[in-house]
């Protein structure tokens, strides 16, 4: 750093605190601004990342494995038979994809009927290993009555609280499945209910039946196949590199097996997260334009109470540029400084008061479901080492749109004029 | 009070550094835009929620017998096993001057098939003549006509017709338990493709003419299980159910009537976190106005202390200068009303008459069991606007009382001779 | 360097200057067809009653404010021809300026106050540090480096002015009414202390006054009236020490430390 500069920071630093209330009422509304981005980017980060993983582990996991087609059409006639999965459970154990699995589940999904004596619902059958879904789904977990599936279960089926009521059925009663099997024709299975759950997603507590993914292969004469596989990752930031290695180790196989994320599988979901997203953003954009006003306005002030000393600083050889530089650099440290302590003070309320989780529960009467996921009312922040570069960056944008005013100003101050009498 | 000098007062003292009363008017000002133009599109939001949650299909209020929920049992028909006289019971509900339209319904479960396949579906008869004033989803038919009252036609979701390869004109075979215990079964032609956007129906909802599903499972015409009505506003239909309840259950049929804000009570849960979401919403931007304005007034306060001094070495009382700077405040404030009326107003009007296409931000989404189409068409937020107001004097009053304050305590010889 | 047509080895030149003003529509000519030529080592007061031009002829030739008609020359370079930014370095390197009100920036201690300009010239410390001292010794302010203007008396806060202009060696120092704010007994001190540093150091002073105490220190005096040159006298200067004020003149007790 120059001399020059040096001074000029010199300069800067010293206005800044003399100046006392002005820079502690300015910074304490920079504070409060970037204090609440950092809070709410974790909060929502946090929130976000929770519902995506709820979303994915109800649906089709972070990324998951299909025959191409199968997303569209949804019928038996695009499934991946026995060398796909074989594949797909080679492509799994792959080096290079392996350490950033945490779990996947095979299925065989269909559309069909449950029916019993009193109605006949239109359902998503979903055939699952029961001891890999058990680690894989959130719905083991919401059962209500009865008990998750086993691995020895045959004809049994686990099966939503609500298709229950309108089957008029209860925990050991039997339904009927009815479904297109692969050669084209209409099958029925008769089932018995092992278990019962409550999601609070109504058109899948209405909609979505388990059964055993050995009981499906049978009834529908798919043996050794399944529909997709699912895959769970650590978190959402890991799903782009995931999703290319896993395509490059089973590139192969790409007229067979496609790889798709939970934002094309789950485009609602996705849409709610951006959704969500945009509106924190806007409210953050607006309440730091505020706060940038503020400071403007603080500044400013500065600059035009101290005319006369920018006068004598220009007389004594200053250049116009020189006092641009000193106002800018003002503001800027005082935005840096107040914004660094709002990033700290966020960081530190949200470890301190959120990290066991901030209870929304207050706010909800009913559960809240929001593309196809049910909100938990209790969020946990996540912090992440990208919030931090954006709230710097905006502390960064902030110091330089309202010094550069301000700054331009000072530039335009007339010497011989800023020299007469006080 | 009014014709205090004060006023006059306080708009020449904003005047004497426009720069300085231009940026925190224009910090105010932004502020109750913001606040406003949010509370707009929570407002809108929520009107789309329940708009489409409710418009799409269920209809905001809905007739049915007292044992047919949860369970939606074939059986349950209105009136029981004997049915009711259903053009005297629409005609009923319609009689409320709050409801628009009425409409009956049946509801059956079945296999849809084509030629490539078989769905599963929801299947529901309706009056393809009543139905459009009750809902909106016959306006979503983008291919094909409405099926003809009585044919054995229907129409299926977008999604249903490409799973079974379905064209306007194709036949398809329904299948379906019936009311007698067998299963009903019957060639019928698709008429027409809709397309609401909400993966659930589009998937797997199927509608047909009502006395087409009532032939198909065994259901006499008197015997419906639904009369879904219409009431203009969502928000009036609590009260017309209340109304309607005694007249329709009299009439000897166990008729229960119901407002959306019980079969969806979801909605009505996000439309009050939303309300709260707004209050934070209010107080977090004031907050950071607060500090911005006090800061202003803290200078322009302390440029005048000589002035100050002065008056009240003149013998003018700590109190009269507390109010006059206080009035500032006020005149400060009101000037920000009307510039953040000004800019605020324009922005409401265009997103309400033009909302834009948001799409290259999200694609359709669901909120709370309703579809969010990427078109948010802002909704007046009347009384978020006068909250907004009330925040914006608040703010203005509560930064300048310290400025006052010390306005007021200012010693008055130190400061006219120590210069 | 410019051409020295017209400069020759003069400190200051000027040539016909005159500086109009436009207020509220009226026109104010503030200096009228000025010539005026001041050699190297000159002390030279400028004087006349409010209104007459001194300021303005000082600004002129500080670069602070363009003539409108007619040419500057500092230490034989134009200055009409100059960019702001040549005329910022202009008189970074060659120009002092010592003001009525003192004029320090309150933020910076006395120290830091008086080396401003060798820090925007980059001057490196150890050498600001040793002229700082050298003179703040001579002028007998020595032990006031560290302590910031609003704990320093008025006189010694002009002094530390004075300092600061003088300090990076200029070729000329330009002073408005540099004892209107002191005593007279810390007036006579500050003249003292200016005159010794003419003398022994060769810097040009000017000044704009109406002190007579000032006045009649100079050595060359020039009236101005309703911004023209009325007299142009040089002068034997009268007074304390006949402008030769010795490391004594220190220690008079209006130029002590201790003043308030």
């Amino acid at each position: 750093m120059s001399d020059r500069l040096r001074l000029l920071l010199r300069l800067a630093v010293r206005n800044i605190r003399t100046q006392t209330r002005r820079s502690i009422l300015t910074g304490l509304a920079m504070v409060v601004g970037l204090g609440l981005l950092v809070m709410s980017r974790s909060m929502a980060e946090g929130g976000h990342e929770d519902w995506i993983e709820k979303g994915v582990r109800m649906g089709s996991g972070h990324v998951t494995l299909q025959a191409p087609g199968f997303a569209a059409r949804r019928t038996l006639d695009y499934r991946l038979a026995r060398d796909d999965l074989e594949a797909v459970r080679m492509a799994l154990g792959d080096s290079s994809v392996a350490p950033a699995v945490h779990g996947y589940a095979v299925r065989l999904e269909l559309a069909g009927l449950a029916s019993s004596a009193n109605a006949a619902v239109p359902v998503a059958i979903v055939a699952v290993e029961p001891e890999r879904e058990r680690r894989f789904s959130e719905l083991p977990a919401k059962l209500v009555e009865g008990r998750y599936l086993v691995a020895e279960d045959g004809l049994h089926a686990f099966v939503g609280q609500q298709l229950l009521e309108r089957l008029d059925l209860d925990v050991g009663s039997r339904l009927v499945l009815t479904a297109q099997d692969a050669e084209g024709e209409i099958a029925a299975q008769l089932v018995r209910v092992a278990g019962v759950f409550r999601s609070g997603v109504p058109e899948t507590d209405q909609g979505v039946v388990h059964i055993p993914l050995s009981t499906a292969r049978g009834w529908l004469r798919v043996e050794g196949s399944a529909t997709s596989v699912a895959i769970l990752l650590a978190n959402s930031r890991a799903v782009g590199p995931a999703t290319r290695r896993l395509e490059r180790v089973l590139a192969d196989r790409a007229d067979r097996v496609a790889v798709l994320d939970w934002k094309e599988a789950m485009p609602a979901l996705h849409a709610a997260v951006r959704l969500d997203d945009f509106a924190d953003w806007v409210f953050h954009a607006i309440t730091l334009a505020i706060v940038a006003l503020a400071i403007v306005n603080t500044i400013l002030m500065s600059v035009l109470h101290r005319t006369r000393e920018f006068g004598v600083t220009r007389a004594l050889g200053m250049s116009r540029a020189d006092t641009g530089t000193q106002v800018m650099l003002e503001g800027l440290v005082l935005t840096s400084v107040s914004g660094l302590i709002g990033i700290g003070v966020g960081l530190g309320l949200t470890w301190l008061l959120f990290r066991n989780g901030l209870d929304f529960t207050f706010l909800f009467e009913q559960e809240l479901e929001m593309a196809g996921v049910v909100f938990d009312p209790v969020i946990y922040p996540r912090f992440h080492v990208s919030q931090i570069l954006w709230s710097l960056g905006f502390v960064f944008v902030i110091g330089v749109l309202s010094s550069l005013y301000p700054a331009y100003r000072a530039t335009r101050i007339e010497v011989a004029e800023a020299m007469k009498f006080e | 009070m009014f014709r205090s000098p004060w006023w006059r007062i306080g708009w020449r003292n904003l005047g004497r550094n426009r720069r300085r009363t231009l940026f925190t008017t224009g910090g105010l000002a932004l502020g109750f835009c913001a606040v406003v133009v949010m509370g707009g599109l929570n407002r809108g939001l929520i009107a789309e929620m329940i708009g489409n949650g409710t418009g799409i299909l269920d209809g905001q209020l809905q007739v049915h017998d007292s044992e047919y929920l949860p369970e939606r049992s074939l059986y349950e028909t209105i009136g029981g096993r004997e049915g009711t006289d259903v053009e005297r019971l629409v005609a009923a509900v319609a009689a409320d001057p709050f409801v628009s339209a009425s409409t009956p319904r049946v509801f059956a479960g079945g296999l849809v098939s084509s030629g490539d396949g078989t769905v599963a579906a929801a299947l529901i008869g309706i009056d393809p003549a009543r139905e459009p004033a009750v809902s909106t989803i016959l306006s979503t038919l983008d291919e094909g006509r409405l099926p003809l009252p009585g044919a054995n036609e229907l129409i299926v979701g977008r999604e249903m017709a490409r799973q079974l390869s379905f064209a306007a004109g194709d036949e398809a075979v329904l299948v379906a338990p019936a009311a007698d215990g067998s299963m009903g079964n019957d060639l019928f032609t698709v008429a027409g493709v809709f397309d609401t956007g909400l993966a659930e129906l589009d998937r797997g909802l199927a509608l047909l003419p009502i006395g087409a599903l009532q032939r198909l499972i065994a259901l006499p015409e008197s015997r419906i299980h639904e009369i879904a009505a219409r009431v203009e506003d969502p928000w009036h239909a609590p009260e017309v159910a209340a109304r309607l309840a005694g007249p329709i259950a009299g009439s000897e049929t166990e008729a229960e009537v119901s407002a959306w804000t019980t079969f969806r009570p979801e909605m009505v849960s996000y439309a009050t976190m939303a309300e709260g979401v707004e209050w934070m919403l209010l107080v977090i931007v004031f907050v950071i106005a607060i500090f911005g304005v006090a800061n202003t007034m803290l200078m322009a306060t302390f440029e005048r202390r000589h002035e100050f001094a002065l008056l009240l070495a003149l013998g003018t009382t700590p109190g009269v200068i507390v109010r006059s700077v206080l009035a500032e405040a006020v005149v400060l404030s009101t000037v920000s009303l009307v510039a953040g009326a000004v800019i605020t107003a324009p922005i409401l009007v265009w997103w309400h008459l033009a909302p834009p296409d948001m799409s290259w931000l999200y694609g359709g989404t669901t909120l709370a069991g309703g579809l969010m189409r990427p078109i948010l068409r802002v909704e007046y937020p009347w009384l978020m606007i006068v909250e907004a107001a009330v925040a914006l004097f608040l703010t203005a009053v509560l930064a300048a009382l310290y400025p006052a304050w010390r306005s007021a305590r200012v010693p008055p010889a130190d400061t006219l001779t120590g210069r | 360097m410019h051409g020295v047509q017209g400069g020759d080895r003069a400190a200051v030149r000027t040539e016909d200057v005159w500086k109009v003003f436009e207020h509220e529509g009226i026109e104010v000519e503030a200096v009228r067809g000025v010539d005026l030529k001041i050699d190297p080592g000159e002390f030279v007061v400028l004087a006349g009653p409010s209104g007459s031009g001194k300021t303005t002829l000082l600004n002129l030739i500080g670069g602070l404010t363009r003539p409108t008609r007619g040419q500057v020359w500092v230490a034989g370079r134009e200055l009409t021809a100059m960019s702001e930014k040549e005329l910022a370095r202009l008189r970074l390197e060659q120009v002092g300026f010592v003001f009525q009100a003192y004029n320090l920036l309150p933020v910076l201690t006395a120290l830091e106050n008086a080396e401003f300009s060798m820090l925007l010239r980059g001057l490196d410390e150890e050498e600001r540090r040793r002229r700082v001292e050298k003179l703040f010794a001579r002028m007998g302010i020595a032990g006031l480096e560290t302590r910031r203007p609003g704990k320093l008396s008025g006189g010694q806060q002009q002094r530390v002015a004075i300092a600061r202009a003088v300090v990076g060696e200029p070729a000329l120092v330009l002073a408005d009414e540099p004892t209107a704010n002191v005593d007279s007994v810390t007036s006579e001190g500050l003249i003292d202390l200016m005159a010794e540093l003419n003398r022994e150091l060769g810097i040009t002073f000017v000044f704009a006054t109406h002190d007579t105490r000032l006045m009649r220190r100079a050595r060359r005096l020039i009236k101005l009236v309703d911004g023209a040159v009325a007299a142009d006298e040089a002068r034997e200067p009268v007074g304390p020490g006949n402008g030769m004020g010795g490391p004594e003149a220190a220690a008079e007790p209006g130029a002590s430390p201790g003043e308030e």
